[in-house]
């Protein structure tokens, strides 16, 4: 009884700016041995590139063969001794599947002379498409808490990397930590490393 | 983007995003490929626009069949190809292709790379900042 | 039976072309009117000049068995890019046969041999030689300018500083290069320009790393039925034009060689009828150089064997549980010796030997009730030790001790 592969489903791809374009399917496991091969094209000059792996259920394209801006069509094709199974032809906006690195935070410091607040100055990540806007996640928390809080905002190309979080407590540390997401897209970086900083001191009121 | 999309004179809404890419890739194989002890050469030059400021175009075509050559002539250079990919996104349909001849010489071929290399970046740059037009910066933010 | 003085033969038909790649002249001549000898032992002497037949660069002596009618080769290389100047020889011819009474004399010399590329190199006016010339670190290179007008206000630049050289002549100089560093894989710049005037001239000097001698050259097998060979390469001297060293493994008892994909490591294939001993050469070779080492050993005294599967600990009660697991085999009927270790807070407080065919058993006693430990397992090869396999192993609580 021939058993040929099941139909690879739930295609998701994953475009990591500048480095590949990592598409993955289901079922992760075959019984038998497969080999897939996963065609992609290019929307712009329709320029085609095969990936071909072995019982695995992904597959990468490689930069410099997959540049930002595109939109990709991607379909697996699966085969074992006993026959070929295509997918669906799927269509993936770069834009919206690109995954960035994280940002870097230079530093957290108070603001001489206002209180309860500090600025946050970090660097922009080089491998993020250069004329998207990102939106970013904050989160903070002082020293000795367990609980984070978060604010969220948009910063555009050319905007200034900082941030003032302000209504915290007087002479106190908080660390703190921050994402970044492609205005776009649905896949946000990791956390970036978490940095540290305390609020100016303040004179005991009355 | 709108000064971009003038820049490609395109309806395609991904040309502006096209263009900073290339920007980035033009000044990052520049930097990347700059060598102590190469003249400056006048003699080769790369026609990056059709028409100056007033409605200026990318010349992408001709700008493709110099990297082509350049990239016969380097060894596997990742940013030489992105730039290429990027052409090609913005190459008009049946365009005619440009005759390039790189230099047989090495060190000469080394003069020509360099010169085409930094004219792009400073041309791309120039797009980039063009005095032409803010609208730009504005629709960027 | 001494023969008189032998007539001095000069040699004839004397031409000289240019190798310009490698900077190498090559002679030819022959030498006529022989005695009644079908071969006769002979010296020549070639002296070579440069510029001017007058200043005399390099004398030297050849000998050979010459055959009647024969034509000779021979070549020389010049430390002067050949385009620099010009370059004459000449040659002359000595007896050199035991059954000619000494003191013996020396032909007639040939005329000059002229050899001059200035009138080759094309309509430009300004040239730099030798063009993308490749060398190892560390040697010494010359190159020249030519410029076609005797106006001497001619710099040279090495990687951008400005070096001086020797005039030759009034429109030719040379420039002296020792001990070359490697600068990059795409080759050391150096141009001249004309003060104030139209474009330089340049070229590329390729300098290529040193091809190291392959170091900590080892064979193992997992299996007796792969070897797999690693090394130690050292730099890489790939260049632009200049491909990285590679490397090939041959084996003197079979007589079989293998290319290796890999710079710092290639697998073996050993074959049913294949001995047991084995006598490899690694030979690493690029464009300039070669190097090899070798390595003799028996198949089984490189025996590493993989990592044990299987292991579980069972029987666990208060002060008592017994580890199993097992080996991949190796051929057939091998023993392996498996060292055995209890750990507890990161401290070995117990280690066993244990010799086994494939099932691995060993008993852990005398321990604590209600308490963690790690036992973990690896083994070598019984029949000659060579490597220990990598470690496996597995947490596990002793049982609360009965009230």
């Amino acid at each position: 009884l021939a058993a040929l592969p099941h139909k690879p489903e739930n295609i998701s791809c994953v475009f990591y700016y500048k480095k590949n374009l990592t598409c993955t399917w289901n079922p992760e496991k075959e019984a038998h041995d497969t080999w897939y091969t996963v065609n992609r094209t290019n929307c712009y000059g329709g320029e085609h590139e095969l990936c071909r792996i072995e019982n695995r259920a992904s597959c990468s394209f490689f930069y410099p063969n997959v540049t930002y801006p595109d939109n990709c069509s991607i379909e697996v094709e699966a085969e074992n001794a006993d026959g070929k199974v295509k997918s669906d032809r799927t269509q993936w906006n770069l834009d919206n599947i690109v995954k960035i690195e994280p940002p870097e935070i230079y530093y957290v410091k108070p603001v001489l002379g206002v209180k309860r607040m500090v600025q946050i100055m970090w660097r922009r990540p080089q491998l993020a498409p250069r004329s998207t806007g990102l939106n970013y996640t904050l989160r903070f928390m002082t020293v000795n808490s367990a609980k984070w809080l978060e604010v969220n905002f948009r910063k555009g190309v050319y905007e200034e990397q900082t941030y003032n979080l302000t209504e915290l407590q007087a002479f106190t540390e908080y660390v703190l930590t921050l994402r970044c997401v492609a205005e776009e897209s649905i896949f946000w970086s990791d956390w970036s490393e978490e940095k540290m900083g305390t609020t100016e001191e303040e004179a005991p009121l009355g | 983007l709108s000064f971009y999309t003038s820049l490609t004179h395109q309806t395609q809404p991904e040309h502006p995003k096209i263009l900073m890419e290339l920007q980035g890739a033009a000044k990052m194989t520049w930097q990347n490929y700059q060598e102590k002890g190469l003249p400056e050469r006048k003699n080769y030059t790369l026609p990056c626009l059709i028409s100056e400021c007033s409605f200026p175009r990318i010349n992408s075509s001709a700008i493709l069949a110099y990297f082509q050559e350049i990239q016969r002539v380097t060894v596997n250079n990742h940013t030489i190809q992105e730039i290429i990919q990027q052409l090609k996104k913005l190459m008009p349909q049946g365009a005619p292709r440009l005759n390039v001849t790189v230099p047989e010489d090495h060190f000469e071929q080394k003069c020509f790379t360099s010169a085409i290399l930094q004219q792009f970046s400073n041309c791309m740059d120039r797009i980039h900042n063009a005095k032409c037009s803010t609208v730009a910066k504005r629709n960027v933010q | 039976e001494v023969l008189s003085e032998p007539v001095p033969l000069t040699p004839e038909s004397l031409k000289v072309s240019i190798n310009s790649p490698r900077q190498r002249l090559n002679l030819q001549w022959s030498v006529h009117n022989f005695l009644n000898h079908p071969e006769q032992q002979m010296i020549f002497q070639i002296e070579i000049s440069r510029i001017n037949t007058s200043n005399i660069i390099w004398v030297g002596n050849y000998s050979a068995i010459v055959k009647w009618n024969q034509v000779l080769h021979w070549s020389w290389e010049s430390e002067l890019p050949l385009e620099c100047a010009t370059h004459f020889v000449r040659i002359r011819s000595m007896m050199d046969d035991s059954t000619f009474p000494k003191p013996k004399s020396w032909s007639k010399w040939t005329s000059w041999e002229e050899v001059d590329v200035h009138d080759t190199l094309g309509h430009d006016t300004l040239f730099v030689f030798p063009k993308d010339k490749l060398v190892e670190e560390g040697a010494n290179v010359t190159f020249c300018y030519v410029f076609k007008s005797n106006e001497n206000n001619v710099s040279c630049h090495l990687e951008g500083e400005q070096v001086h050289g020797e005039q030759l002549t009034s429109n030719v100089s040379a420039f002296k290069l020792n001990n070359v560093p490697f600068i990059r894989r795409t080759g050391t710049n150096i141009y001249c320009k004309v003060n104030g005037g139209e474009p330089a001239a340049g070229i590329v000097l390729y300098v290529s790393k040193i091809l190291e001698e392959p170091k900590d050259f080892s064979c193992e097998t997992r299996d007796l039925k792969t070897l797999n060979c690693t090394w130690d390469s050292g730099d890489d001297t790939g260049l632009q034009i200049q491909s990285s060293q590679s490397y090939t493994l041959f084996e003197s008892f079979s007589q079989k060689k293998k290319v290796c994909k890999h710079k710092n490591w290639c697998t073996w294939q050993v074959t049913q009828d294949s001995q047991g001993m084995y006598n490899f050469t690694l030979m690493a070779e690029n464009y300039l150089r070669k190097r090899s080492v070798t390595l003799v050993f028996q198949l089984t005294h490189q025996v590493h064997p993989m990592r044990p599967h299987y292991f579980s600990v069972e029987n666990i009660n208060s002060t008592n549980a017994t580890v199993t697991w097992k080996v991949h085999p190796i051929g057939n009927n091998s023993t392996f010796l498996c060292q055995v270790e209890l750990h507890h807070e990161g401290q070995v407080i117990q280690q066993k030997n244990v010799s086994i065919k494939v099932h691995g058993e060993c008993l852990l006693s005398e321990m604590e009730p209600d308490t963690h430990y790690f036992a973990r397992v690896r083994c070598a090869y019984g029949s000659h030790f060579w490597k220990w396999s990598e470690w496996i192993g597995q947490k596990f609580t002793t049982l609360e001790a009965a009230p």
